[in-house]
């Protein structure tokens, strides 16, 4: 190693603004590893998807590539990443390390390394090796399963009750579900002390409560209108209408502190008078809540014990579910753990490169932790590196906790820190009017305080972006929709108009849902402008696929006349044979019936054929009434039902469902995507469209407020939601836990609009809704405030509000600018010919030497398969019976003839090789001694004997000159051709028999050696003509390999049981 | 040194410029001829596989017959058995069912808190059954160790002597124990661990061997037979293909040395090589390379090589869509064949006895047409429907006695089922014990099947039922006293896990294009070879992760290691490369899911140059983001939506008669209203988890109409009117009989809550002198004249109440959604009616007898999920008000009249999911009813 390599690499984290090139300082960190010597299976490089993963090392192996291809490249190379010492010299070695090491590398996911881990440890976990990630389907079903084990609880209705706020709801099992998919998490995340934080509190008795009513009522008050809100107070008090109470009149007052009505203060004596219904409200309140939050908690803990156990006996896990086992891992082993995880992974883990670092979780860092925490031990020969951007943190729904990056800095205080704010991605104008928003989001006041807070900070974070792609024209506008028009509508238009002027820009439009998505999808359809739709529906947005799947309904449920109704009138009716679904159906029992027998026959269908081989017929039935597009999901369905194959259910309605659960993506190439702001995220295009911008970006209520001491820390107090009225009655650590939930969610939705306002590189068109009530609730109040080109109140006209830039951009563009990676044009792979147009013809099977002739026994190519499978599979014997059988063919087997002696020398140390394991071996071996002493059997097998037979047999009327001799081949093993056959066997006995030289005959002798042997005549008769024809195969193969003439074959079947023989001819 | 000579005399090289096979039976052909006779009786030969088995074979009997000479085929043993022939076993061998066992008994002999070293949760009981999973884990182990002549000890101290981490030691020392003990257990019912003994007769140098032994490209061979066969080395004959000048690479016996191969370049040209983005487009590659052949060749002299299976379905898609016939050599998974699947379904259903199984079951066709012929009727399946909706039973235990008796073919259905079952129902036995019950299952539902052995599903059904008999005698063989005990569903899981990888073969077919594993292409000698899924952890395959032995132990212990793998399929690939064939890689860019995939290394074992260019040509590929629409070919497509919306159809359909609830939908949806009121269509479901809302509501109004209609409806004490309603809850209530499920059990104490409140109301409706007169009234009608022509108006009024002092009357309706609407805000958006129940009642009540002319108060009787909002709320509509929604009523009525239920509304209105297929409501390209509508 020289100089350079020994030096310790600094660990370093880096904060890159959108388009900063995370990826490419990633990328050169690698390689510059890799030019220090590292081996690359010390490195673990991981992001979030193994999409971007894949985007990774894309990048190194072509930068290699390219470097190893061309000096020129490598020196360009060396100089934007700052490669000392790197060119193509070097390049080529360390590109067929890491060509030679594919199967070492270590970038990838989080999850998937962690899986990886967990792999290696299954035991340890306590699980079952092969338990694997599944999708979240199979694990809604065990949860399913396991919220009816809670409900069956006795005590279950009241918990229900009291989580529900004294409801009685309807549908327990929903409110159930809905409760587990809204908090479970929630619940794994936080210690059990978390949910009971609340004490109770105490409330009014009847009595105490009537007579504070009455002290109130006797206070004297000169102002009319602040007595007349007194007497509705009490009022409300009287009739218990508590909400009422506390929103209105005096109570409010007193509760905002504002302690005046009407700018008259309230006399403390009234509002001392007030404080005890006050508080009795907050009493009720609190117990309500504590009640409410106690309760959930009891619901969810049952539902953990039974789901978590659950998932581990069916070895059916969330990625998720893998990490918290893992830290459970670590908890339990220490320090030794990484020691020996070095030898269970089989690579010592020296470098860490982690990409997207925002979007960590808690629970994902604390596997991480002792890992980091090694790598950055002063002077090893170990690095630590990662990069993120706290401003595009827009994935705390999934668990990420961007604080975990500011922690992550704290906690190693010698960490290199950089940061990136320099787009190599956007042109100037968007930069300038990114910059223009955020470094001016303080202009944007909303009536609350908080909001305010939070985009103070976000301002205060926000550093001023450049580019370097200063040289790329832009445009950006933000457009008010009057109240007349629909937005939609209005962004369609604009749309559709840019698409014209410029058809080959990639143009995105992103939204906050996956619902919209599909509206505008729709909305361009009918425009004429071609989007690729890229949320990924399920397929139920195809009209064959709906067919398809009503089939199937159908033959789930053949009286499901809905199903019925769609494919009769459709072109699968005719296929099926399926009747109209009319009136009469009610009257005729036939048509039903019909039906029903049509169910049956699909279900069978699907089962024998498989899903795949099914919805692909019909699908061709479809095919020529599809449009494109319906093709497209057609396709996709043909593929989900392949692969539904491997588990598929006995119920066409699992398949149904199955297909309602996936979402598919329908890319098109159209350079028009629509896509949500998150599915955009890491993604680039010259033209950004933002139409649903006047959308309530604070967050909605959730089911629950928590609170969490630390990025790292596990939720330390939980409670349900109340609403903001209530919540003024709670003490302060409650609303503590509310406003960190809320900041949480409200600068999230700022990142939210920040990533989507940088993924444009030329142009961003805005809109945003006159109609829309109160824009300080949303993303367009902030653009209004900032953008509005005054520091006037935002203009409430309809109209442009901000506009920066050129128009006609497009017109201005350069050729094309040049990337860090340089690409090596593709070398010449074969043309990908249009298959669709073209028919697929193939060379008759030539009559010539055959490939693949099917291979049969004897008995088998003549006796087609007959009769029940019952009779087939009783005919497979016991294996006791099996070995007398073949042990008694062994003997016959040691005989050449009888007259001599010497067969019986050593049989028996013979057979024992043989049958090691066969208990009846003397038994069996006396048994056929017996047998070859009677008549039949000896004459055949004494030369002697058989030869006078032979003689007269073969050539009754022949003179013979020569003696005939004959000899004997047992256990003749033979394999020939019999037309579209390999037909093999061995024939028990095989006589030769010569005259002189010449062979002029042969004999096949088949034993039977079937022990008891029905007696009587006619049974025996039939037994002999099933056998015929597997002898007659015998026959014909013989007179094949020896040239005899078919008629010079003879051949005898011997039922050893009754010495008894029979010519076959 | 003598002995190596006579040892490299061993090997016999055959050019690997000709194809292989044939080259091999030239060889046998040389050495084994005399004059007209070919007799290789005596000779032993071992190919790689079956595959190369069967071609040789039939390469053989070609030559014979060309030679016409009389041949005798040789010996063929596969690799598996070849052991057992060069030694005599001195006891009968254990079988797997039986190893298996044996570990499960070791393990447990052991004891669960010496295993803590091994494992987090080890079984508590002390049931046999309970520790096989365990013993999954230790057998493969063993087996892989084994062969490799290693035990468990030996890897212990190898750890030692590498200075392993001491829980690593621990476990390994555990093992060895663990395998200590095996070896007792099974020697103590005199039996014997098959790797043991091929081991123990290396070690007494036991191997003879009396036939020639010709090994055929056997480049891979574990310790175990190459230490075996160097015993009988002089009898071996191993045939390599390859040149002579690469000898460094092999060992004695022709196997591969993985430090050769590893730097051992590959020749493959660029234009063979094809990079594509997905499975899919691989397949539509596949179909390209076919089309160059230009039809030069059979199918028959063409194989396409498939290391990753998901390959396959999309081949097989495109070549079927192509008139190409394909066969898979890989076959069809055992477990996918019916009767596999049908006792798997019993199990699972035998096992907790749900209604989802029991649906699950009796769908099976099998099991469906056994049924059937059983009740002698094929349509009932509606019943089981019908039955779940009614009842939401949890459980549907395998008895009679609960009520199935309202849906009487059910009954008989149940019936059949209990008596095809009963004899798999009972507690855990000797698993041995539960072979016959199966296996009369399989012949009660099976046996009376007719083969007609040109039938695929028969054969294969046949061939299943074989297989399942074969694996369940298995269990028999089980020493009696080491009572290994189970249920029913017990055995049957054991004896699938022995067959879980089993496949059933596809027929031969001379006229279809094979799809061969990879391991069969090198020996093969088809004219084309394509081979897909050329991509890393298929070719080489690796492994990353190990339980117990990590990629580099191996490599320390001398077994197979991913070096090994990669040698092997880097020999593999030369000798396709060399041999004379027209050869097609195919390399994918990402799996199904879109995500990446890694090229083979095997690709980049070439110069530098061609190196970095493929890896450029690889790494940025990139896909045309169209995925290839395969249905496509040959059709002429449609620019818009042809799948239509049925118009309704109309001729001589007269509506005389609405019912006051159908306004709504007829004003909401004209068309769906003719869906679901005139043509009455309906969705069936059986998954329910609870009472949907309607039922939910159906219960309290039948409970409330009950009460309408009974004396006590006068009570004015709400304790008496409380506990009437709780009475006729526990009655409603056995209809679900005796384990309805805890969610149903939940949803009646929530409706008793709302009955109780409603009790304290309505006890005080009382004493404020209302008095219910009609409670449900069947079949209230009344007649509208529009145009002068009578039209008929139905429904049913959930109650009318009268004030015993003022003789006003009030309608009502219960109403239980939630949050409560109050009545106007359900009967008018923005000012339009879009609903006329309530207003409509006036026109209902006038045929009463009771009726007398004046104003009539309409309302809800609101029984919302919050208690505290429950009420009698009346809506204060003016009598013109009133008559405006006639007005409507009018219009609607006409409509129908008309027989005007066309076009769909277009904003599908909620609660019409039903219909939204047949609407095509989530469509981007939705079917224009416009330009029909007129
Ligand atoms: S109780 Fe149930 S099973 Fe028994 S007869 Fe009545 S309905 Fe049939």
């Amino acid at each position: 190693m020289t100089m350079i390599e020994r030096a310790t690499i600094d660990n370093t984290i880096i904060r890159a603004s959108a388009g900063s090139g995370k990826t490419t300082a990633l990328s050169s960190r690698f390689l510059q590893l890799l030019l220090r010597g590292v081996h690359c299976q010390t490195i673990l490089a991981t992001t979030f998807t193994r999409k971007a993963a894949g985007e990774i090392l894309d990048r190194i192996m072509t930068g290699l590539a390219a470097s190893a291809l061309d000096d020129g490249e490598a020196k360009k190379l060396s100089q934007t990443l700052q490669l000392a010492g790197f060119d193509q010299q070097a390049a080529r070695p360390m590109l067929r390390h890491m060509l030679s090491n594919l199967h070492r590398l270590q970038i990838g996911t989080l999850d998937g390394f962690f899986a990886k881990l967990a792999r290696s440890y299954s035991l340890e976990m306590g699980l079952n090796p092969d338990w694997e990630i599944v999708e979240q389907r199979t694990i809604d079903q065990l949860a399913q399963a396991s919220v009816g084990s809670v409900l069956s609880h006795s005590d279950a209705i009241q918990l229900l009750h009291l989580m529900a706020k004294g409801e009685s709801i309807r549908g327990a099992n929903k409110l159930m579900m809905e409760a587990v998919r809204d908090l479970y998490e929630i619940l794994l995340d936080s210690t059990p002390g978390a949910w009971f934080q609340l004490q109770s509190h105490a409330v009014l008795s009847e009595a105490t409560l009537s007579s504070a009513l009455e002290q109130l009522t006797a206070i004297g008050v000169e102002d009319k209108r602040m007595a007349a809100a007194r007497a509705k107070d009490c009022e409300r008090a009287a009739n218990e209408n508590w909400d009422g109470f506390i929103d209105n009149g005096l109570v409010a007052k007193i509760l905002d502190q504002t302690n005046a009505y009407y700018k008259l203060p309230i006399p403390d004596e009234l509002r001392n008078a007030y404080l005890p219904l006050i508080d009795h409200v907050r009493g009720l309140v609190v117990n309500e809540l504590k009640d409410s939050t106690e309760s959930t908690y009891h619901l969810l803990d049952r539902f953990r014990e039974r789901f978590e156990a659950s998932k581990t006996e069916s070895g059916s896990l969330g990625f998720n579910d893998v990490t918290r086992r893992l830290v459970k891992l670590l908890e339990a082993s220490g320090d030794r753990a990484e020691a020996n995880w070095a030898h269970r992974l089989d690579w010592s883990l020296d470098h860490l490169l982690l990409d997207e670092f925002q979007d960590t979780s808690p629970e994902q860092w604390r596997v991480i932790e002792p890992f980091a925490r090694r790598v950055m031990k002063p002077d090893s020969q170990r690095s630590f590196f990662c990069v993120g951007d706290m401003k595009q943190a827009i994935y705390g729904w999934r668990g990420g906790v961007a604080e975990v990056f500011g922690l992550v800095e704290h906690q190693f205080p010698d960490l290199r820190n950089r940061e990136l704010t320099c787009s190599f991605r956007s042109s100037q104008v968007i930069i300038n009017t990114v910059n223009q928003v955020f470094e001016n989001a303080d202009r944007f006041e909303s009536n609350n305080p908080l909001t305010n807070a939070v985009v103070r900070q976000w301002k205060d974070r926000f550093k001023t972006h450049t580019t370097a792609k200063t040289n790329l024209p832009g445009y950006a506008i933000l457009e008010r929709v009057g109240e007349a028009d629909d937005l939609f509508a209005v962004a369609v238009d604009r749309i559709k108009s840019i698409y014209e002027r410029s058809p080959n820009m990639t143009i995105a439009v992103l939204t906050r849902a996956n619902t919209e998505v599909n509206k505008l999808i729709f909305a361009l359809h009918s425009a004429g402008v071609p989007a690729s739709e890229e949320g990924g529906n399920p397929l139920t947005d195809s009209a064959a696929v709906l067919l398809i799947l009503s089939l199937m309904q159908l033959a789930d449920h053949p009286h499901d006349s809905v199903a019925w109704f769609h494919v009769a009138n459709s072109p699968l009716a005719a296929m099926v044979a399926l009747p109209p679904c009319e009136l009469e159906r009610e009257k005729s029992p036939e048509i039903l019936r019909h039906v029903h027998s049509i169910a049956a026959d699909v279900r069978r269908e699907l089962s024998e054929r498989g899903y795949g081989a099914t919805v692909a017929r019909w699908a061709t039935v479809l095919a020529s009434s599809c449009t494109v597009r319906e093709l497209r999901r057609l396709q996709k369905l043909i593929e989900l039902a392949d692969e539904y194959d491997c588990d598929a259910t006995l119920r066409p309605a699992d398949f149904v469902e199955f297909v309602q659960a996936q979402k598919v993506e329908d890319p098109t190439g159209s350079p028009v995507r629509v896509m949500t702001i998150h599915k955009a995220k890491g993604l680039e295009f010259d033209v950004v469209v933002l139409p649903c911008l006047s959308k309530r970006f604070i967050p909605q209520p959730g089911e629950v407020m928590y609170f969490r001491p630390s990025p790292t820390e596990p939720i330390s107090l939980v409670t349900r939601y109340v609403n903001s009225a209530h919540r003024r009655l709670l003490p302060p650590t409650i609303l503590q836990a509310y406003e960190q939930q809320f900041e949480r969610g409200l600068s999230e939705a700022i990142c939210v609009l920040y990533v989507a306002m940088t993924r444009a590189i030329h142009a961003l068109h805005m809109f945003v809704d006159a109609k829309e009530s109160d824009t300080n609730q949303s993303m367009s109040g902030v653009l209004l405030a900032t953008l509005s080109n005054s520091n006037s109140a935002p203009v409430k006209s309809e109209g442009i509000v901000y506009e920066h830039g050129d128009p006609d951009w497009a017109k201005k563009l350069p050729v094309n600018a040049a990337s860090h990676f340089a690409a090596v044009p593709p070398k010449r792979t074969k043309s990908r010919g249009d298959v669709a147009d073209k028919t697929l013809t193939l060379a008759e099977s030539t009559t010539g030497p055959s490939r693949g002739l099917a291979m049969k026994s004897p008995s088998q190519m003549i006796a087609k398969i007959r009769g029940t499978i019952g009779a087939a599979l009783s005919q497979t014997a016991e294996p006791e019976a099996l070995d007398r059988g073949t042990l008694l063919h062994a003997c016959f087997a040691q005989i050449q003839w009888l007259d001599e002696p010497s067969w019986q020398n050593g049989l028996l140390e013979k057979l024992r090789r043989q049958f090691p394991d066969f208990a009846k071996l003397e038994s069996t071996m006396d048994e056929f001694k017996s047998l070859v002493g009677k008549p039949t059997i000896s004459a055949l097998l004494h030369r002697a004997s058989y030869s006078d037979q032979i003689a007269r047999r073969v050539c009754p009327n022949q003179i013979i000159f020569e003696p005939l001799s004959a000899t004997v081949e047992n256990e003749r093993s033979f394999a020939v051709r019999m037309d579209r056959w390999i037909v093999q066997g061995t024939i028990d006995r095989l006589v030769l028999i010569h005259e002189g030289p010449s062979l002029i005959a042969a004999e096949v002798i088949e034993y039977k050696t079937d022990r008891f042997w029905d007696t009587d005549n006619s049974m025996i008769e039939q037994r002999v003509a099933d056998y015929r024809p597997q002898i007659d195969a015998y026959r014909r193969a013989v007179a094949q390999f020896t040239g005899l003439a078919i008629d010079r074959v003879l051949a005898r079947l011997v039922l050893v049981g009754i010495d008894r023989e029979f010519e076959v001819r | 040194m003598a002995k190596n000579i006579a040892l490299d005399d061993r090997r016999i090289w055959l050019d690997w410029s000709k194809p292989a096979l044939p080259a091999a039976v030239d060889w046998l052909f040389e050495r084994y001829r005399r004059e007209s006779v070919w007799n290789l009786s005596g000779v032993i030969v071992v190919t790689p596989g079956a595959r190369s088995r069967q071609r040789l074979l039939e390469l053989l009997v070609e030559r014979a017959e060309l030679k016409s000479l009389n041949f005798t085929p040789p010996d063929f043993v596969p690799l598996s058995q070849l052991p057992e022939r060069l030694y005599v076993p001195q006891h009968k061998f254990a079988s797997d069912v039986i190893q298996q066992v044996a570990w499960a008994k070791a393990l447990r002999d052991v004891g669960a808190d010496r295993l803590k070293v091994l494992s987090k949760n080890v079984p508590s009981s002390d049931g046999l059954f309970e520790w096989l999973p365990l013993s999954r884990i230790m057998r493969p182990l063993h087996v892989d160790l084994a062969s490799e002549a290693l035990t468990f000890g030996d890897v212990a101290n190898e750890f030692k002597r590498m200075r392993a981490d001491q829980s690593e030691l621990n476990r390994w020392n555990l093992l060895a124990q663990l395998q200590r003990t095996y070896y007792d257990e099974l020697s103590a019912v005199g039996l014997w661990d098959r790797q043991a003994a091929r081991v123990t007769a290396i070690k007494k140098t036991e191997c003879r061997a009396d036939a020639d032994i010709v090994l055929i490209g056997l480049v891979d061979l574990s310790r175990v037979f190459r230490q075996m066969l160097n015993q009988v080395a002089a009898r071996v004959h191993s045939l390599i293909f390859a040149t002579e000048t690469l000898r460094e690479g092999f060992d004695e016996l022709g196997c591969l040395r993985s430090e050769f191969w590893l730097a051992q370049p590959i020749e493959l040209s660029d234009d063979q090589l094809r990079i594509v983005d997905r499975p899919a487009d691989q397949a539509s590659a596949v179909i390209e390379c076919l089309l160059e052949l230009d039809g030069q060749f059979p199918v028959s002299q063409i194989a396409i090589g498939i290391p990753d299976r998901s390959v396959v379905a999309h081949l097989r898609r495109a070549l079927d869509l192509a008139d190409v016939d394909s066969r898979d050599s890989a076959g069809k998974l055992l477990t996918q064949a019916l009767p596999v699947k049908l006792l798997q379904a019993v199990m699972e259903y035998l096992q907790h006895q749900q209604f989802s199984q029991y649906s699950r079951l009796i769908r099976h066709p099998d099991c469906f047409d056994w049924v059937s012929d059983r009740i002698g009727n094929r349509m009932w399946l509606h019943c089981i429907d019908q039955f779940q909706n009614e009842f939401i039973p949890g459980e549907f235990p395998l008895r009679d006695g609960f009520h199935l008796s309202k849906v009487s073919e059910l009954h008989d259905v149940h019936r059949a089922i209990i008596d095809l079952l009963k004899p798999l129902v009972g507690h855990t036995r000797r698993l041995g014990q539960w072979v016959e019950p199966w296996t009369n299952l399989l012949l009660e539902v099976y046996g009376g099947r007719e083969i007609d052995d040109e039938s695929s599903p028969d054969i294969e059904a046949l061939f299943a039922c074989r297989a399942l008999q074969t694996a369940l005698r298995l269990l028999a063989d089980v020493p009696p006293d080491w009572t290994l005990e189970g249920s029913a569903g017990d055995a049957l899981d054991f004896a699938l896990n022995q067959v879980e990888r089993e496949a059933l073969a596809e027929p031969d077919a001379t006229d279809a294009i094979e799809l061969l594993g990879w391991l069969d292409l090198p020996l093969d000698d088809a004219a084309v070879t394509i081979v897909t899924g050329m991509n890393e952890e298929f070719v080489p395959s690796s492994e990353s992760t190990h339980l117990f032995l990590p990629n580099s132990a191996r490599a320390q212990l001398g077994i197979l290691d991913n070096a090994r793998r990669y040698a092997r399929d880097a020999y593999a690939l030369s000798l396709m490369a060399r041999s004379p064939r027209h050869l097609a890689i195919i390399c994918g860019r990402r799996n199904d899911s879109g995500d990446p995939q890694l090229p083979s290394r095997l690709l980049f074992a070439t110069d530098d140059q061609t190196m970095a260019e493929r890896s450029a040509s690889f790494f940025q590929h990139q896909a045309d983001a169209t995925s290839r629409v395969w249905l496509a070919t040959r059709t002429v497509h449609p620019a818009t939506q042809q799948f239509s919306i049925p118009r309704p159809a109309i001729d001589a359909l007269k509506m005389t008669s609405l019912s006051v609830t159908d306004f709504k939908q007829y004003l909401q949806c004209p068309y769906r209203f003719y869906l679901s009121r005139v043509l009455k269509l309906e969705q069936c479901v059986d998954n329910l988890a609870e009472l949907p809302p309607f039922a939910f509501g159906h219960l309290l109004h039948e409970i409330v109409e009950a009460f309408g209609n009974d004396p006590i409806k006068d009570s004015t004490d709400p304790d008496e009117i409380r506990k009437f309603f709780r009475r006729q809850l526990e009655l409603m209530m056995e209809r679900h009989g005796e384990q309805p499920s805890a969610a149903v059990r939940i949803q009646y104490q929530q409706v008793r809550l709302r009955l109780d409140k409603l009790a304290d109301l309505q006890a005080q409706r009382r004493r404020d002198g209302w008095e219910i007169i009609e409670a449900e009234v069947k079949k209230g009608t009344g007649t509208l004249v529009v145009d002068g022509v009578p039209f008929s108006l139905r429904g049913r009024i959930d109650r009318v109440d009268r004030n015993e002092h003022t003789g006003q009357l009030a309608v009502f309706d219960y109403k239980t959604m939630e949050p409560a609407t109050p009545t106007d805000k359900a009967h008018r958006k923005n000012g339009e009616w879009v609903d006329l129940q309530l207003p409509l009642y006036r026109h209902l009540i006038q045929t009463r007898d009771y009726f007398v002319s004046g104003p009539i108060l309409l309302g809800y009787i609101l029984l919302p999920g919050n208690i505290k909002n429950t009420e009698f709320a009346i809506a204060e509509w003016s009598e013109e008000e009133l008559r405006s929604a006639d007005q409507v009523a009018f219009d609607v009525i006409r409509a129908v009249r008309r027989n005007e239920f066309w076009p769909p509304a277009d904003e599908p209105p909620d609660y019409s999911e039903p219909w939204s297929a047949i609407c095509q409501d989530d469509l981007p390209e939705r079917w224009s009813t416009s330009e029909v509508a007129t």
